[in-house]
C-alpha cells in the first residue's frame, strides 16, 4: 500500500523528476537496502515531518523506500531529505 | 417582628455551604485553566472563544496539542494549583456531590418548614420595592426590611436568585458537559445550546456566584458584621460580639480546610485519587455508568477542523510505516483470549461490519469537537478473538512513548488505556481507521484509534498497536487503569 492509496493529507506524492532527484541523493550517500543491500530501490511518495513530529525540522521529509527484493525481512524503509534536495522550489 | 428566625438547620447549612462553595471555586478554576478558553460553538475553532484567561499564544506552522495551552494557577486561586487537572477534578466532584446534597436538604427543609416564603417573593410588587431599595443602596442609605421578614425587598429577590436559579443551572450545565449524558440525551444538550455553550453558561454562574458573595460580604459589613453573624451563628442578634469573633474563627476554619485539602493534594495525590475517586466513582457508577451512546450528529455539524490532543510517536519506525500508508503495522490482540490474532491495516479494513459514527468529542480539558469516526466496532473484534472467561478488561497499547513525545507531559512510558468489557461492548466502542471520509490523519491517532463515546477524550488511545485482554487493570502499569490514571490521577471511568 503506497502513500497516495493512503490519502493522508500528510503524504505528498511525487513526480519522476523529484523521485530522480531522490535517487540522484541515495547514489550519492550510497543508499541501499539496510537488510539485505540491495540498491535497486523503489522510491514511494514523500511524508512531511515538519508539522507534526516533535524533533523534525520544519523542512523534513521521509520519503518512502521499498526493497524489490522479495527475501528481504526489511522490506520498507525510508531516506530522510530536506525540501530542497528533492522538491520543486 | 421577624417572622422566619434563623433555626439551627439553616445556620448549619449555610456554613457548610460556604465551605463546599469554597472547594469548588476553586477546583473549578483548576480545570478551567486546563483549558482557559471559552467558546459559543462546540468546534472550539482556535481564535473563536469569547474569553481567554492566558496569553499563550499557539504555533501555526507546528502542530501542537491542548496540553501546550494549559496554564498553571496558583494554589492560592485553584485547587491545589500548578496544573493539577487529575486532582482538581476529584475536589471538584467530591465537593458537587456534597454540595447537591446539602442543597437537596436545604430545599426539602425550606418547603417543609414554611422557611420557604423568606425567599419566594409572593407579590410582583417585589420588583419596583426592589429597584426603590437599589436606588436607596446607591444613596448610600439602608432599606427598609420586608413587614416581618429578615430581608429588604432587594436581598429576598436576590437570594431567590442564588437559591432557586444559579445553584440549579450550576448543576444543569455541570451534568450538560457529561459525555455519558450527552451521548445517552442528545436532546439535553441541544437544550443548552451544545457543550461550550453549557460551559460558558456555568462559567458565568461561576462569576454570579462570586458577584454576590462579594455583594453580600458588603452587605453584611454594611448592616453590622457582629449583629449579622450572630444571626447566623446563634440565631438571635444579641451577641454582636461574639458573632464577629466566632465568624472569624468559622472562617479560619474554612481556610484551614482549603490550605489542609491543598497540601494533601500537592504532596500525596495519590491517596487523594484513591480517597475521592472511591466516592466519587461510587456515585458515577450508579448515576452514569449505564448511559449508552446514541449520538448521531449531521455530517453538517462536523467540525472543519477537529482539535488535537497529544503528540504522535517521533520514532523512525513510525514514520517508515506511515510515509507506507501504515503497510508494515500489525495489530497484535492476544491476551486472555482463544484467537490472539495478527492483523494488518487492510484485514482490519476487509472484515465485515465497517461501521460509521457522528459524534462530539469530549476532552477533559473542556474543548470538543464533531466528528465521523469509522471503522470496526469493538464488539466484533471481541467476537473474533472470543475472550476466556477470566478476562475482564481490554488494554489498549499505542506507539506513543510519553517521555520523548510530550516532554511537558508528567511521567514516562509508552501510552495505554484500559476499559472493562462491558464498556468495549457498547455500540459505538469503535476501532477508528477513518476521520470524516479520509483515512485517520497521523495527529488523530493513524493507524488505529479508539472510540468511545461515553467516555472523556483521554481513554480513547491513538496509535494503537497492541490489544490484551487482561483479568486485573491493576497488573499493568501503576495499577490505576491507564497511562494518565497513574502519572496524572485521572479517574479511570470518565463518563463526566
Amino acid at each position: 500500500m503506497d502513500g497516495a492509496r493512503t490519502g493522508l493529507s500528510e503524504i505528498v506524492p511525487l513526480g519522476d523528476e523529484q523521485r530522480e532527484r531522490v535517487r540522484a541523493r541515495l547514489r550519492a550517500g550510497h543508499g541501499a537496502c539496510p537488510a539485505c543491500g540491495s540498491e535497486d530501490l523503489g522510491i514511494g511518495d514523500a511524508l512531511f515531518l515538519g508539522f507534526a513530529f516533535l524533533s523534525e525540522p520544519a523542512d523534513a521529509y521521509m520519503v518512502g523506500l521499498t526493497c524489490p527484493n522479495p527475501s528481504c525481512p526489511v522490506t520498507y524503509t525510508g531516506i530522510r531529505l530536506r525540501a530542497s534536495e528533492f522538491l520543486d522550489q | 417582628m421577624d417572622l422566619y428566625g434563623f433555626p439551627a438547620w439553616i445556620r448549619i447549612e449555610h456554613w457548610i455551604n460556604v465551605l463546599f462553595v469554597t472547594l469548588l471555586v476553586r477546583s473549578g478554576v483548576e480545570i478551567i485553566a486546563t483549558h482557559p478558553k471559552l467558546y459559543w460553538h462546540d468546534d472550539s475553532r482556535p481564535g473563536s472563544e469569547w474569553a481567554r484567561f492566558t496569553r499563550k499564544t499557539m504555533p501555526r506552522d507546528r502542530l501542537y496539542d491542548t496540553l501546550d495551552e494549559e496554564e498553571s494557577y496558583s494554589p492560592l486561586v485553584s485547587l491545589p494549583g500548578r496544573r493539577k487537572l487529575g486532582m482538581g477534578r476529584h475536589w471538584h466532584f467530591f465537593a458537587a456531590i456534597l454540595w447537591v446534597l446539602t442543597g437537596a436538604v436545604y430545599i426539602a427543609l425550606l418547603f417543609a418548614t414554611g422557611q420557604w416564603r423568606r425567599y419566594v417573593p409572593a407579590s410582583w410588587a417585589i420588583f419596583p420595592q426592589a429597584w426603590h431599595d437599589l436606588v436607596t443602596y446607591l444613596s448610600f442609605r439602608l432599606p427598609s426590611r420586608l413587614p416581618g421578614e429578615p430581608f429588604d425587598a432587594l436581598q429576598k429577590l436576590a437570594y431567590a436568585l442564588v437559591i432557586f436559579v444559579l445553584a440549579p443551572v450550576a448543576i444543569l450545565t455541570g451534568l450538560a458537559q457529561s459525555p455519558a449524558v450527552d451521548a445517552r440525551f442528545p436532546w439535553y444538550l441541544r437544550l443548552w445550546g451544545g457543550r461550550q455553550r453549557a460551559r460558558s453558561v456555568h462559567f458565568l454562574v461561576l462569576l454570579a456566584f462570586l458577584a454576590f458573595t462579594a455583594v453580600h460580604l458588603l452587605m453584611i459589613a454594611v448592616w453590622g458584621w457582629g449583629r449579622e453573624n450572630s444571626l447566623m451563628l446563634f440565631g438571635h442578634g444579641d451577641a454582636p460580639a461574639a458573632g464577629l469573633w466566632v465568624s472569624l474563627v468559622v472562617i479560619a476554619a474554612i481556610v484551614a480546610v482549603n490550605a489542609a485539602v491543598t497540601v494533601w493534594s500537592l504532596r500525596r495525590p495519590r491517596s487523594v485519587q484513591r480517597v475521592l475517586g472511591a466516592v466519587v466513582t461510587a456515585v458515577r457508577r450508579a448515576l452514569l455508568r449505564p448511559a449508552v451512546s446514541r449520538q448521531r450528529y449531521p455530517r453538517a455539524a462536523v467540525s472543519a477542523r477537529h482539535r488535537v490532543n497529544g503528540r504522535p510517536p517521533d520514532s523512525e519506525t513510525y514514520k517508515i510505516m506511515a510515509v507506507h500508508g501504515f503497510a508494515p503495522w500489525r495489530l497484535t490482540v492476544g491476551g486472555l483470549v482463544e484467537n490472539p490474532l495478527v492483523l494488518t491495516l487492510e484485514d482490519l479494513r476487509a472484515l465485515d461490519g465497517r461501521q460509521s459514527q457522528c459524534v462530539l468529542h469530549h476532552c477533559i480539558q473542556g474543548w470538543s469537537s464533531v466528528g465521523e469516526w469509522a471503522g470496526l466496532p469493538l464488539r466484533d473484534l471481541i467476537g473474533l478473538v472470543r475472550p476466556l472467561p477470566q478476562a475482564r478488561y481490554v488494554c489498549f497499547l499505542t506507539m506513543q512513548d510519553t517521555g520523548r513525545d510530550e516532554p511537558g507531559a508528567p511521567g514516562e512510558g509508552h501510552f495505554y488505556e484500559i476499559v472493562d468489557l462491558r464498556l468495549a461492548r457498547h455500540p459505538q466502542a469503535l476501532l477508528a481507521y477513518e476521520l470524516n471520509g479520509g483515512p485517520l490523519p497521523i495527529e488523530h491517532g493513524a493507524p488505529l484509534r479508539l472510540r468511545l463515546e461515553t467516555q472523556l477524550g483521554f481513554k480513547m488511545a491513538k496509535w494503537i498497536h497492541d490489544i490484551e485482554f487482561v483479568s486485573d487493570y491493576r497488573l499493568v502499569g501503576h495499577g490505576m487503569g491507564g497511562w494518565r490514571e497513574d502519572n496524572v490521577y485521572f479517574d479511570m471511568e470518565v463518563e463526566i
